[in-house]
């Protein structure tokens, strides 16, 4: 039935994933699979290649599949273990943290890399040609999740707004600055790039 | 059912979970604290991102 999973384009945040479970919950490595989700492009050798580093790198065992996909652009890394009960209690404890968090103010640095790292995997920047506006959208479908993240960003002082599957997130100075400091989006180079073009064109001025 | 237990000085927890249909229980062992820092902010970040999300306890 279940399983608990992670799937993403970047080594090092698989690399984090494993190792924040490893260390805060005592979860072993060895109790880590792993798979590769392809594009159809992909040739056999380059699907061994890139899986053979991926064990090398997190020292997860080469114990893999490979699905295609017409949705990838390249490939994503999918880790898991073999448990539904893991997945339920880790989706039980997501739930009660993103909702009581906020009433807490000393687990500010909590709420700041929950918001950092939700961000970079499903969030999205647009801007236009001559850099005079910035979007900075977060995807996210269901209900309860929109709210407590809207909740979690407003102790920030930053405003969002709710639109269908989606967060609209404020790109004013402070919430620039914000982010800035934060580190928004190192990690997704376009997103990253796009960010910085923006607020050093609005925000920074040469004498 | 959840029972505690300490291993090299720490508290653990050992979880068992079954269906309503029955059939074999697994249990699963998990540190019974963890730090609320930055770190766990953003291995929940990146598991509200980028996990599965089944069913409910």
């Amino acid at each position: 039935m279940g399983k608990f999973d992670f799937t993403n384009i970047f080594i090092d945040e698989n690399n984090l994933f494993v190792n924040i479970v490893e260390k805060y919950f005592g979860i072993a490595r060895s109790d880590w699979k792993f798979g590769l989700i392809c594009n159809k492009k992909l040739y056999p050798h380059d699907i061994n290649r890139i899986a053979e580093e991926f064990s090398s790198k997190l020292r997860i065992k080469l114990k893999f599949y490979h699905t295609t996909s017409t949705t990838v652009t390249n490939f994503a890394y999918n880790i898991y273990i073999n448990s539904t009960l893991l997945n339920l209690i880790f989706n039980k404890v997501l739930k009660i943290l993103r909702k009581e968090i906020i009433n807490y103010g000393i687990f500010e640095d909590f709420c700041k890399g929950f918001i950092m790292k939700d961000l970079l995997g499903d969030g999205n920047i647009n801007i236009n040609k001559d850099l005079t506006s910035m979007d900075i959208v977060l995807s996210e479908e269901e209900q309860q999740s929109q709210k407590d993240i809207k909740n979690i960003l407003a102790k920030f002082n930053i405003n969002s707004n709710i639109y269908l599957n989606k967060l609209d997130i404020s790109t004013k100075f402070d919430s620039c600055m914000w982010f800035l400091e934060n580190d928004l989006f190192i990690g997704h180079v376009n997103n990253r790039n796009k960010f910085l073009k923006y607020i050093s064109h609005n925000f920074f001025y040469k004498y | 059912m959840m029972e505690s237990f300490f291993k090299d000085n720490e508290e653990w927890i050992r979880v068992w979970f079954s269906s309503k249909f029955g059939g074999n229980t697994k249990s699963i062992e998990l540190k019974r604290y963890i730090l609320i820092d930055r770190n766990s902010g953003e291995f929940f970040g990146l598991f509200q991102a980028e996990s599965s999300k089944y069913g409910k306890i």
